[in-house]
């Protein structure tokens, strides 16, 4: 395998009876790649592989040469990769301080305890805009606040790829620099952003590569204006 | 018609809500925009009764005649699509019923649910709107996660739905450039108050005006 | 006198088998009601080391934790495998499975059970009640100390994220699996603990002294006690051993004792899930997401 960052070479995967990814060949190394699509084209499931939360049923994926299918999700999370769901997942019934923090492990604290978790998460809270909610309750957040702290876990980790599920998806306009910065520091480290998104203005302004699927396939990839001015992949969406 | 009065939210000293007042004709779609955690989904909750207002009244939004769709996708993971379909059916009186048919069939009818992406999954819980005839209708984010395409034509299908029912219709969604072009009036909420209350036709061609709005 | 010292025993020993039931459910997310077999495990072993063994203590207490541990993680390896609420419902059979097994080990004393002989230790009789008063309750004392220490170490805060969302979890470089099988081998290890103060106590162990009852019992007193904090157990074994007893002194015949137990219980659950659903003390207990099992 050659150390290409990520390398997902013929994928397929067929989840429930369906083909959710046929035959998807790609590579990527650093920057922003945005992944665009219909509804169902399988942009999830991407992501879903690359974390391991789902197994290939043929082809292979590997991050920095290692095979992904002989690695269970929570060693690739530990390899730095971090992700966001598209529904954000947070632990209800505590604060959203500790919420971020939960996502430092013993060797991201380098051994210094607790408190230097809440120090590092609350400095991320602040990076989203969220440091006067740090106390609240989780349960008590919109759905916009909610991906706000999935984002504020990706800050706090400094991960070498970021897999982010419609990042921008239900928050309100004047928040998406605060995800494109969150973003450009990923890529600024010399790190991979990998992000699935609906809003092709926000991928103009943040991706370098884009790749376009439909229904499964790989339908285009490359610069930004190239693909979302292709006719050809944007009648492949067919008006879905 | 909906009308609101003066109604407040208050929980642990914080107004979520604050003395907000607005009325919808039958047949007007109000869009209701606003930052995260302005107050936009417990406005929604408020008048369909889930959550108990601190202050103010609400009148028009009787039980069993609301159609409320909350934010979310959720549908039942084991049922198929069109198990889906028979359950929203059943749930409205024959007479209800209207004539109008369901948006075309773009969801595979035997999948099961769970198994539907997201963009998916939003589509088919929010095609229960077309089995009734509701006398209100309240939606918290129609197009999150939905592609440009079909955020187009949920969109226009609201506007079916709201027209066929003569229902006032409610709502919120951050896509306001995509929802100003069925929308009759943009309201803002700011930190629980609506400070914005105004005619949405004339901001579908002045661009700025809409972003100049959007930054409130 | 006797009568009390008697009860400590109980309430030392139930107690800590409680504890158990908080860690695997309250902080593991695990609901088993198997501990009456892994209770059973460590007490059968224990009767048949210092028994026809004569086996020294020193060799039959560590074997006791060694199996307590060994029948959880078995435990815990189906956890892995069901649904939680199969998985409940599985652990209710563990009784009937341990019960037909050790009926039928002849080694064990098959259908009537095994007695043994008083063990000694240093001169000191255990089953003599305040010996074995003193053992229980240091061995309450040791798990509400484990409980506690657990609940604030890094491996209590990584359970407190897989109990909710194990997903997540995974996604945050958490080995929920991990996580749960060394939670379960901790209680595990009480609970086998617990099986050995038990049968060098009362000196007989039985098929029928290890039931589904008895587990349930457990489960409740965790519950009502309230999972996830440390001091619940205590409560939870305080109020369902020593309060039933405590209708004795309020002149009730003997001879209804068992029902008016049972009802008592029932009246405790009942009060609880509608009053007071996280327990005296409970902290309240998240259930795991029902839309965990997608990965949207």
């Amino acid at each position: 395998m050659s150390g290409r960052t990520i390398e997902l070479k013929n994928v397929a995967v067929r989840l429930g009876g369906v083909d959710a990814l046929l035959d998807v060949s790609a590579a990527f190394d650093v920057g922003v790649v945005a992944i665009i699509g219909p509804n169902g084209s399988g942009k999830t499931t991407v992501l879903n592989v690359l974390s391991g939360l789902v197994r290939l049923s043929r082809g292979s994926a590997s991050i920095l040469g290692k095979n992904l299918s002989t690695i269970p999700a929570h060693q690739i999370a530990r390899m730095g990769i971090a992700r966001t769901f598209q529904t954000s997942r947070i632990l209800e019934w505590t604060d959203i301080r500790e919420n971020v923090a939960a996502a430092l492990s013993r060797t991201d604290l380098g051994g210094n305890g607790p408190s230097e978790a809440y120090r590092l998460a609350e400095a991320s809270l602040t990076a989203v805009g969220l440091e006067s909610l740090a106390g609240v309750r989780a349960s008590t957040l919109s759905f916009g606040e909610r991906k706000l702290v999935e984002l504020a876990r990706v800050h706090v980790r400094k991960p070498f790829i970021a897999l982010l599920d419609e990042p921008v998806s239900g928050l309100h306009p004047s928040k998406f620099p605060i995800v494109a910065d969150v973003i450009s520091q990923v890529a600024a480290r010399g790190g991979l952003v990998i992000l699935v998104e609906h809003d092709y203005e926000f991928v103009r302004e943040v991706a370098g590569q884009v790749v376009a699927l439909s229904a499964g396939r790989l339908v285009g990839s490359g610069a930004p204006a190239e693909v979302l001015n292709d006719r050809a992949v944007l009648a492949s969406f067919g008006g879905a | 018609m909906l009308a609101v009065e003066n109604l407040s939210v208050v929980r642990n000293g914080r107004h979520i809500l604050d003395s907000v007042s607005l009325t919808a004709e039958g047949g007007q779609i109000l869009l209701i925009a606003g930052h995260n955690g302005a107050g936009k989904s417990t406005l929604l909750k408020t008048i369909f009764g889930e959550l108990s207002p601190s202050r103010g009244t609400v009148r028009g939004a009787e039980t069993g005649s609301t159609f409320y769709l909350p934010q979310g996708r959720t549908v039942f993971p084991s049922l198929t699509v069109s198990e889906h379909q028979r359950l929203y059916r059943s749930l409205v009186p024959v007479s209800e019923r209207p004539d109008t048919r369901l948006p075309d069939a773009v969801l595979p009818d035997l999948a099961p649910a769970g198994g539907l992406s997201g963009g998916e999954r939003q589509w088919l819980a929010a095609s229960r709107l077309n089995v009734g005839r509701p006398r209100l209708i309240l939606i918290d984010e129609l197009t999150t996660g939905l592609s440009p395409a079909w955020r187009k034509r949920m969109l226009e299908n609201l506007r079916d739905a709201t027209d066929a029912s003569g229902a006032p219709t409610l709502l919120v969604e951050h896509n306001v450039r995509d929802a100003v072009a069925i929308a009759d009036r943009l309201l803002i909420l700011r930190q629980g108050r609506l400070v914005l209350d105004t005619a949405a036709a004339p901001l579908r061609q002045d661009t700025a005006r809409l972003e100049e709005i959007l930054l409130l | 006198m006797e009568y009390l010292l008697h009860l400590l025993v109980m309430f030392g020993i139930f107690g800590a088998l409680a504890s158990a039931a908080n860690i695997d459910a309250g902080y593991g997310g695990v609901l088993s009601f198997a501990y009456a077999a892994v209770f059973g495990a460590g007490a059968y072993v224990t009767a048949y080391l210092l028994g026809p063994q004569s086996a020294p203590v020193w060799l039959a207490l560590p074997a006791a934790v060694a199996v307590g541990i060994g029948a959880n993680l078995i435990v815990a390896a189906i956890a892995s495998r069901l649904a939680d609420g199969d998985f409940a419902v599985a652990t209710l059979a563990a009784h009937g499975l341990f019960a037909a097994v050790v009926a039928n080990t002849d080694l064990v004393g098959g259908p009537m059970g095994l007695q043994i002989p008083q063990v000694q230790v240093g001169g000191l009789s255990l089953s003599s009640p305040i010996v074995a008063a003193a053992i229980a309750l240091s061995l309450l004392t040791l798990s509400v100390a484990a409980a506690y220490k657990l609940q604030r170490s890094s491996l209590g805060r990584a359970l407190r994220v897989v109990r909710e969302d194990a997903v997540l979890a995974r996604s945050l470089g958490i080995d929920a699996s991990a996580c749960r099988v060394a939670a379960m081998a901790a209680s595990g290890a009480l609970v086998g603990a617990a099986g050995f103060v038990f049968a060098s106590y009362v000196q007989f162990v039985h098929p029928d002294s290890f039931t589904t009852r008895e587990a349930v019992l457990i489960v409740c007193m965790a519950i009502a006690g309230g999972l996830g904090t440390p001091w619940g157990a205590v409560a939870g074994a305080a109020l369902l051993v020593l309060l039933p007893e405590g209708l004795r002194w309020v002149g009730l015949p003997a001879a209804s004792e068992g029902a008016m137990r049972d009802i008592l219980y029932g009246s405790l659950l009942a009060a609880f899930v509608l009053l007071r659903p996280a327990g005296l003390f409970g902290c309240f207990v998240p259930a795991a997401k029902p839309h965990d099992t997608t990965v949207r």
